[in-house]
């Protein structure tokens, strides 16, 4: 049963004209996409393919130039900004970004980040609010204390656990994620995996994510998307794609992949 | 013979609390022809190595050893000027963001040739000493797999794509031809195909040039790949060291076996979309380091002896840190 | 430690004037002209500093003066940043051509001295320290209209704000919850700088007589009275001098005081 539909979903940059230069066209799209509920889809290419501008357009921070996507029967014209109030998909579509610190303002406690989301999205009182926050910093593995706390006394992965809650605080249907691992060290990127694991199962949440650590996108995906040049040029199950590569971009990753597994290393 | 031999490294800096031990009886070796992986993660204290092999640290650090050195002279006792030349000549660093470590006012031509060691050019009259410069430059971007090296040598840093940047950093250390390269976690935040490329390019060195190579890194699918042995660092303390297939096959210490584990593409068995087993609890600030063995407060095999650092033992050129290690039971 | 308290002191000063002077500050006194200070051979504890050639005791008018040229400048800086940073954070949050006219503009008037400036208004305005005053809050405010304005330019393009966006915060809100609370710092920075120029300002226009004039107990009105018997009673000019040496040193430190503690406590 889908949870979210993407139909047409297109963009174009188009950079004007300028003195002495050529215009630069980047088209993404159109593209279409399902996404089916508690479903994790893993979205992978090469840099500059269009995958984080693909998971902005999703979320609506950028304002595509056609398409439609429907969340859980909410349909949504991708032609405006999530800012407006008439598209504002904060209850159904969530994101989080790749440095978990800068997206934390620093002068503000993390008591006050996760209350802007309620704050501006639902109509509850302040006192209604705070125990909804305390729950949610317990889910994601952190203190009811850290409530108080300002951005610089947090480690990498607490910063990144308090982007999660943000995210979900407003227990949205599908969480995007661009890059959330990159920057993790080994220890603290299997926690938060399992992290999203454990609340995938509980919220039923569908998780997209860009990454480029192939290992972890085999182990947690249920389908891979490849991107190139702004659109999708290959999609399907997971063990399909490892095993058996149509497109060459897909080929070329799988087999930079699998040169790196123990079984065939470089030298050997 | 090994060419950096490292035994007992220990860096304390002092703070407001005391003295605090950041690198804590390190032992590290990289012999002839070997590629070594210096596998840690943040905190654990790996670029303060490579800052301490490069005599870059302040000096108001207090850095003691119980053998720190190359070829075997001491490089703790030497002078200035000889630790220089050492640097400069049989050491060179490859650093993480390629970006950020070329100067963005001059194209990559002037710089790769500008740090061509002077007695590598032949040539008495200073044009053909410029002319040999650019042949050396052109020789050594090419070995590092650039191709177009006309359109690379006039182009800024900001204009080239990572591949061709880390390549580049690589071709700039290469061009004093040293013994060591210390790469501090090239491939950093790279996509696959990238990455795939670099490694391939310092297997390739290693192997024609009998060039080693102390890979630093978290990487563990990358290190594994590539290396000829691995140094495990946590927290500051070596805990495990040896050799890349046997540690793989049967890994000693609980760190190295939970940083194994980080990786699902080790284990054919593991179910998809099922929960990594990781360790509890998250690296230790240099303000709160525990007594004894560091990983003590997170390991699930700790126990009461642990508060005592554990000494480095031995099974067949395979050392280790633990009071419990993985193949004896727990007592 | 010592600028805070010097300038604690100051603003005592200016605060409880009229509790603690003995004299009246205009009051003249036909038969103690010109008495020299307590510490000098022929002084007298009853006139600490002295009296001037009008026989006003000094140590009063000091006092007074205090109160005058502090408070004075601290009004305008308050004005002049309320008004600054209004301009600033429109145009930082708006884009394009309207933006752009305002802070080329102002960073023109930004190349002309504020004194200059001052004397320029005041010509046209005419003297007394209210004219005065209205002319250094116009000279004072294109500096914090650019300051503002790059750094709520700045701000703009964090990831923070961009999330706080997607939360569905209106500009408003963006700028009262999000850009405000980092905006302390480099208020502080500007405030305290331009409470220097601002006291400094008032006291050179009130020695030119083209501010405040006498006998209004302004420092550099007292300055300048003092300067006609300068060789006969140099206590009449040392002593205001120096009081408004300290003023602007105690500022320059306590600002700088303040600048550093806020940076640590943002950044560890």
């Amino acid at each position: 049963m889908d949870i979210m539909q993407v139909k047409d979903l297109t963009f174009i940059h188009n950079e004007r004209k300028r003195w002495l230069k050529r215009p630069e066209v980047f088209q993404l799209g159109p593209v279409n996409l399902s996404v089916k509920r508690g479903e994790t889809i893993a979205i992978i290419g090469e840099n500059r393919s269009g995958k984080s501008l693909l998971a902005k357009l999703l979320v609506g921070a950028l304002p595509a130039d056609a398409g439609e996507i429907e969340i859980n029967t909410h349909k949504y014209l991708a032609k405006y900004q999530s800012k407006d109030s008439q598209q504002k998909r904060t209850h159904d579509i969530r994101m989080i970004l790749q440095h978990s610190s800068e997206s934390m303002n620093p002068s503000v406690p993390v008591g006050k980040i996760l209350d802007e989301p309620l704050r501006l999205n639902t109509g509850l009182s302040e006192a209604e609010r705070k125990p909804i926050i305390e729950d949610m910093l317990v889910k994601v593995g952190l203190l009811r204390e850290h409530y108080y706390f300002y951005r610089h006394m947090l480690s990498d992965g607490q910063q990144q656990r308090v982007a999660l809650a943000r995210a979900i605080v407003l227990k949205p249907k599908v969480l995007v994620a661009d890059e959330p691992f990159a920057a993790l060290d080994p220890s603290i990127r299997s926690q938060t995996v399992n992290l999203i694991l454990k609340l995938q199962q509980e919220l039923g949440l569908a998780f997209i994510f860009i990454s480029h650590n192939l290992g972890i996108v085999r182990h947690i995906a249920d389908r891979i998307i490849v991107m190139e040049g702004g659109e999708i040029v290959e999609e399907g199950k997971t063990e399909t794609i490892f095993r058996w590569p149509q497109h060459t971009r897909t080929k070329k990753l799988v087999t930079a992949y699998q040169s790196l597994v123990p079984q065939n290393t470089i030298r050997e | 013979m090994p060419m950096l031999d490292i035994k007992n490294l220990t860096l304390e800096m002092q703070s407001s609390d005391g003295a605090i031990k950041a690198l804590d009886k390190v032992n590290l070796s990289v012999s002839s022809g070997e590629i070594r992986a210096l596998v840690g993660e943040s905190g654990s204290g790996k670029s303060l190595i490579v800052s301490a092999i490069c005599g870059a640290l302040p000096s108001q650090w207090n850095l003691t050893a119980d053998r720190m050195s190359w070829n075997g002279e001491n490089l703790l006792s030497m002078s200035v000027q000889q630790r220089r030349e050492v640097m400069r000549r049989e050491i060179a660093v490859v650093f993480q963001n390629p970006q950020a470590s070329l100067d963005p006012s001059a194209t990559l031509g002037e710089q790769l040739e500008e740090s061509i060691p002077d007695e590598f050019v032949e040539g008495s009259w200073f044009w053909q000493r410029a002319q040999h410069r650019k042949k050396i430059a052109i020789s050594t971007v090419h070995k590092v797999g650039i191709k177009y090296h006309k359109h690379y040598l006039s182009a800024f840093p900001h204009q080239i794509p990572a591949d061709i940047g880390q390549k580049f950093m690589i071709a700039m250390a290469l061009v004093s031809q040293p013994k060591l390269l210390i790469a501090d976690d090239p491939t950093r935040g790279m996509e696959p195909t990238t990455k795939t490329q670099i490694l391939k390019l310092f297997t390739r060195l290693n192997q024609t040039r009998s060039l080693s190579i102390l890979f630093v890194s978290h990487d563990l699918l990358a290190i594994a790949s590539m290396s000829h042995s691995m140094t495990v660092l946590y927290a500051g303390q070596t805990v495990e060291s040896g050799r890349m297939k046997h540690i793989k096959k049967r890994p000693l210490h609980p760190y190295t076996k939970a940083l194994l584990d980080s990786a699902p593409s080790f284990r054919k068995d593991l179910p998809p979309k099922s929960l990594l087993p990781t360790l509890g609890g998250s690296i230790p600030t240099l303000q709160h380091l525990p007594i004894g063995c560091r990983l003590g407060p997170r390991c699930p095999r700790a126990q009461r002896a642990c508060v005592q650092t554990p000494a480095v033992r031995k099974i067949h050129d395979h050392n280790y840190s633990c009071h419990f290690p993985l193949h004896m039971e727990k007592l | 430690m010592l600028g805070l308290i010097m300038l604690a002191l100051f603003v005592v000063c200016a605060l409880f004037a009229p509790i603690i002077t003995p004299y009246d500050a205009v009051e003249q006194n036909i038969d103690g002209l010109l008495i020299p200070p307590s510490w000098l051979a022929n002084g007298s504890i009853s006139h600490i500093f002295g009296t001037d050639a009008l026989g006003r005791d000094l140590f009063t008018r000091i006092i007074y003066g205090c109160r005058i040229t502090l408070g004075s400048a601290f009004i305008t800086v308050v004005l002049a940043m309320l008004v600054g940073v209004s301009l600033g954070t429109f145009a930082g949050m708006l884009r394009g051509v309207r933006s752009s006219i305002v802070n080329h503009l102002l960073d023109a008037l930004m190349a002309i001295p504020t004194l200059l400036i001052a004397i320029i208004i005041v010509a046209i305005l005419g003297t007394g320290l209210v004219n005065s005053m209205w002319a250094i809050t116009l000279a004072l405010i294109p500096q914090f209209v650019h300051h503002t304005r790059s750094f709520v330019r700045a701000e703009m393009k964090k990831e923070y704000i961009v999330a706080s966006k997607l939360d569905g915060a209106s500009r408003w809100q963006l700028f009262v919850h999000s850009i405000l609370p980092n905006m302390t710092e480099m208020l502080v920075v500007q405030g305290t700088l331009a409470l220097s120029i601002a006291v400094i300002d008032i006291s050179a226009l009130g020695f030119l007589n083209l501010g405040a004039q006498s006998p209004l107990p302004e420092l550099g009105v007292i300055l300048a009275d003092g300067l006609d018997v300068a060789y006969l009673a140099p206590w009449n000019v040392a002593v205001p001098g120096m009081a408004i040496f300290f003023m602007v040193l105690s500022i320059n430190i306590v600002g700088d005081g303040l600048r550093s503690a806020l940076r640590k406590r943002v950044s560890h």
